[in-house]
Formats: C-alpha cells, structure tokens, sequence
C-alpha cells in the first residue's frame, strides 16, 4: 500500500510536469471549459422559461444534475478516459512491453498513469463554480444523509463507469486498435446518464442503465437521492453491489487480456 | 550458476488473412497460424554476455518477450532467474532491466531527470544510491549535461544513452536488450558497446542482446544463439564459431599495377577494386600463394582477414 501511495505521489508530480510542458494548453483549457458551462446553463435558462419542470426536476435540481455529471466528466475524460487510449495505443503499438517489464502493479499504472490533478482543478473549477453560484440553494431541499449518502453513490458510480469504460478498451488485446469503441462507449454512457435525470427512462432503461451499463449511478442515481426522490439505503447497495461486480470482471478480464498480449512487431 | 533455462519454448501466433474482399473481410476474418518460436531450448549462465542472431522474423525479439514475461508462451518451460517470467512477480521484475531499440520508455515531453525520479520510485531506490548510480552512468556515458533536456530535443544517440541508464539504474542482474544500436552513428554505438561491456564486467550482469549489427556481437558478446524460421540452428561461444570458419582467410593484395584478373586463374578472387585483390584462400595456402604473388608482382601492402562474422552467420542461416 504504501508503496502504491509513494507511486501515486511520484505519478502525479510526473503529470505535472507534462501537463505543465506546454504553456498554452493552460489557458486554452480554461476558456473552452467557461464558455461551454455559461452556454450550458443559459440553454437550461431557456427551457425553463417555458415549462416548469422536466422529468420532475425543477431548474436548480436540474443544475444540481448537471453539477454532479459535470463531477464525473472531469474525473473520467479529464483522468482516466486519457489513460485508457493510451493503453489501447500502446498495446496496439507494443509500447505496453515497457509497463509489463518494469515491476509495478500493471493494471494499477494503466488507470493511474496520468493523474493530472493540477489539469483537472484547472479545468473543473471554473465550471464548477460557475454551475455552484448559478443554483438557486433555497429553492432545493436537502437532508444530510441524504446527501452523504449521495456523495458516497456519486463516488461509486464514476468507479463504475472508469471500470466499465475499461472493460470496452480490453477487446483490443484480441482484435486490434479500437479507439472508436471507447468513443462510442463514452458518448452512450453520457447520453444514457448525463443529459436527462434517472426519472426520464423507463423501468427497462434504469435497470439496464444502472446494472449493465452503469451510466445512471454517478449523476442519475445519486442526484435522486440527494433531492430524496429515491431510497438513499436501497440505491447504496444497489451501486455498492454493482461497483464489486465490476472490479472483479475488470481483474479477470486483465489476467485474460495479458495472456493474449502479442505485443508488437520490431 | 544458470540464470536462464529454457526448454521446448515455442509460441504461436494467429494472424489475420485479409483475402481483398472489402465484405468478406469486414464480416469474417480468417486467421492463419504462425510459428514464431518452436521448440527452442537453451541455458545462460549469470555473467555470460549472448546474442541472438537470425533474419527478420526468425523469432529473436518473441523469444526475449517470452524470457522477460511479456507474452505468453504457447508451450514449453521458461524459467528466468527461477521465476516463470510471466507471473511477473516484482521481485522477478526488480531484477530485470529491458531496452528496446525501436520503442521510447522515456517521456517525450520531460526531461531524463524527471523521467528517472519516476523510475527511481518504480524501482524502489535509495535517494543516495539513485544519486551515485546516476552519476556514475552519466559519465560513462558522457551525457550529464543532457539530463534536464527535454527528451524531443535529444538526439537518437543521446536519447539512446539516456535509456541505457534509465534501463540499468535500478542494477538489475539481467539486462535484456533488442537491437540497442539501432539507427546510431558510429561513435555512439562504439559507447554504447563499451559501456555494456564495462558494466557486465563490473557488476557481473549478464546480458542477452540481439541485434543485426555484427560488431555489437563481435565486441559485447561471448556467445552467439542463431536463431531461423523460430528453431535454434546454433548454440556456442563465438571463439568457436570464429575459429570453425577460420580456416579459409581473405588475403588482400595493393598492387602498384594492377594485373589483368586472367592472370589469376585457379583463384577464388572475392573482392577487386582499383589498385588491389582479394583471394579466399585456404589457410593452409596462405604462405605458398603469398609467396608465389609478392614473387611475380610489386606489392605495396597485404592484409590477411578472417572470415566476416556476417557471411559466417549467413552460411548458418542457408543451412
């Protein structure tokens, strides 16, 4: 474990320096990410100016929704998302031989390679705080387990989504590149769980979305309970469960997908 | 004391077959099997320094993948420093070092320094050992004033001197390295070769290296395993395997007047150039034709060379 940590703190100060290499990336990053949240929520503005609610969800349970998705999007495409087309490139490319050979925990580095924390602040802060400052906090009612217990499932279910969007990397051990499958993967998921509140689908999709797809869990589900539209207890095991279902797919499928590891030609 | 035993070791791979047929093979791939390695068997000393020698494909770089864990064998058994290589405990992998030619391991976009801090704690190494180890390789290889350049801005020699040592910094007892010198000038290449050479000879690492290069060979190692088409076709020092062949040498005449060629019928000349011959000749022979030729002509100077460690290894792939 501490080893891990140790790895973890020299990781981070590696991506630090990467992130940092480029000079112009900085504030490039800062601008799209202000732009895109002011758009964000003056196009949720205009909805509600001429209904009330949608899918339940008055304006600032909307922005709540929007605020945590907004949590699991920088956290996956700013994090890991990154990672993980690196590893297809680099089994593709057998750039993965020079993880394998060096002694660490193989599957630990692929998801943490990159932990551009400094990247991540950089970009999350300026739309979160815009998105914070935009919600009315009167106008929602709040309970504090309720929302302990949603921070927990939030947390939950952007595991579950790093794990899932890992399992759609591994099918390139067997057939080849397949930057296009996590793409695809990444654009359902946010579609199924980050445009529209858990209560827009219908029995078939929560189910499908919460156990198979887990796109629902980090905004959807955990969002309802905070607002105290669903069980928070129930909805907690229903995400703990699913996150250890995932974890232990993620271990055997990596133990298979290294058997078949072909690396690359020299 | 054998570091590296390795019996029957074969791996096969499957390959797709893309017949042409854009529907056919976007619906149904069909595969063929390959035989990269088959049934190759051999055992390294701690210490020895060995080549891997063969043509492209024969099953060189497959083979060092399979001794450092990298990919799985088909059958057969491996056994590196008593681990089976592809468990990849850590300590198995603390122990080893790996240096691809054809593929970075240092970050484009940092400096060697911040590459090797990583590295440092990957391998678990002391601050002051990593300090003096650091120093220590960077003068053998003369490259302390590139340590805080961005690696992009190294050239391929710098950039390959930098490897080596972040390869070799955590002093692992077996240095695997494919085709090191790749794409180098001479001066670096002959760093290079002297460097592993001293550290094999200092820190008793032994060493298994392939390249296509026969002076890498010829000054880093004492051993040659040929490989071909994935079978072992030779497996001995290269003192040996030199000495085998030298019983034909190839004796070059400078000639103040060239000759005409016809004069030098019932000889196998190999080479000819502006002002000199080359004979193969039978060892043998040497002194009677060498007499018979600085007799009958003016010589201005002979040289007498073995047989080319290249066309040695090429008579071992033809057979």
């Amino acid at each position: 474990m501490k080893y891990r940590l140790n790895l973890l703190k020299a990781i981070i100060k590696n991506s630090f320096y990467q992130d940092t290499a480029h000079f112009v990336n900085n504030w490039g990053n800062i601008l799209s990410v202000v732009a895109y949240m002011l758009t964000n929520i003056l196009f949720i503005d205009i909805i509600y100016q001429n209904i009330n609610t949608l899918a339940g969800y008055q304006r600032d349970e909307m922005l709540l929704f929007s605020l945590l998705s907004q949590i699991w999007f920088f956290i996956l495409l700013g994090i890991f998302y990154k990672n993980f087309e690196i590893l297809i490139q680099s089994v593709n490319n057998g750039q993965l031989d020079l993880i394998l050979s060096k002694p660490i925990p193989s599957l630990f580095y692929t998801f943490f390679r990159n932990l551009n924390i400094f990247g991540i602040t950089r970009d999350a802060m300026p739309s979160i705080i815009i998105l914070w400052l935009a919600i009315d906090w009167s106008n929602i009612q709040i309970e504090t387990f309720s929302l302990f217990i949603g921070i927990i499932i939030l947390i939950l279910g952007i595991a579950c989504s790093i794990l899932f969007n890992f399992l759609v990397c591994l099918p390139v051990f067997w057939i080849g590149e397949s930057l296009s499958i996590i793409d695809l993967a990444f654009t359902i998921e946010d579609n199924a769980g980050h445009v529209f509140p858990f209560e827009g689908w219908n029995d078939f999709w929560k189910v499908v979305f919460t156990a198979f797809l887990p796109a629902a869990i980090a905004s959807g589900i955990s969002t309802s309970v905070i607002l105290g539209k669903l069980p928070a207890l129930e909805m907690l095991a229903v995400s703990l469960i699913v996150t250890i279902i995932f974890l232990i797919l993620v271990n055997v499928l990596w133990k298979l997908a290294l058997k078949n590891y072909t690396s690359a030609s020299s | 004391m054998e570091v590296v035993t390795v019996k029957n070791l074969s791996k096969q791979f499957k390959r797709v077959v893309k017949s042409g047929n854009l529907f056919k093979d976007l619906f149904k791939q069909e595969f063929v099997k390959v035989n990269a390695v088959s049934d190759v068997s051999f055992s390294i000393d701690k210490g020895e320094s060995v080549a891997f020698l063969g043509p492209n494909g024969a099953g060189k770089t497959t083979t060092i993948k399979m001794l450092t864990g990298l990919i799985f064998p088909t059958s057969g058994e491996v056994s590196v420093l008593g681990y089976f290589p592809f468990d990849r405990k850590r300590d198995f992998l603390m122990r080893i070092g790996l240096v691809m030619g054809n593929k970075a391991g240092l970050n484009w976009d940092l400096t060697p320094n911040q590459s090797f801090e990583l590295l440092k704690e990957i391998y678990k190494i002391p601050a002051d050992t990593f300090k003096s180890r650091l120093k220590e390789l960077t003068e053998l290889l003369d490259t302390e004033r590139f340590l805080n350049t961005q690696v992009r801005r190294l050239s391929l020699g710098e950039r390959m001197k930098m490897e080596l040592i972040g390869a070799i910094l955590h002093q692992p007892e077996i240095l695997f390295l494919d085709e090191p010198t790749i794409g180098l000038d001479i001066t670096s290449k002959k760093k290079i070769r002297e460097f592993l050479r001293e550290i094999q000879k200092k820190h008793n690492v032994t060493m298994l290296l392939t390249s296509h290069d026969m002076d890498d060979i010829e000054r880093v190692c004492d051993r040659v395993i040929v490989i071909n088409k994935g079978t072992k076709v030779y497996d001995d020092s290269l003192e040996r395997l030199t000495i085998k062949y030298n019983q034909e040498k190839f004796v070059k005449f400078y000639f103040e007047k060239l000759p005409d060629e016809d004069e030098f019928k019932g000889f196998e000349i190999s080479n000819k150039n502006d002002n000199s011959y080359t004979f193969k000749v039978k060892r043998s022979d040497l002194p009677k034709i060498t007499e018979m030729i600085t007799s009958k002509y003016d010589v201005l100077d002979i040289d007498i060379l073995s047989t080319p460690l290249e066309e040695i290894i090429e008579d071992i792939f033809k057979k």
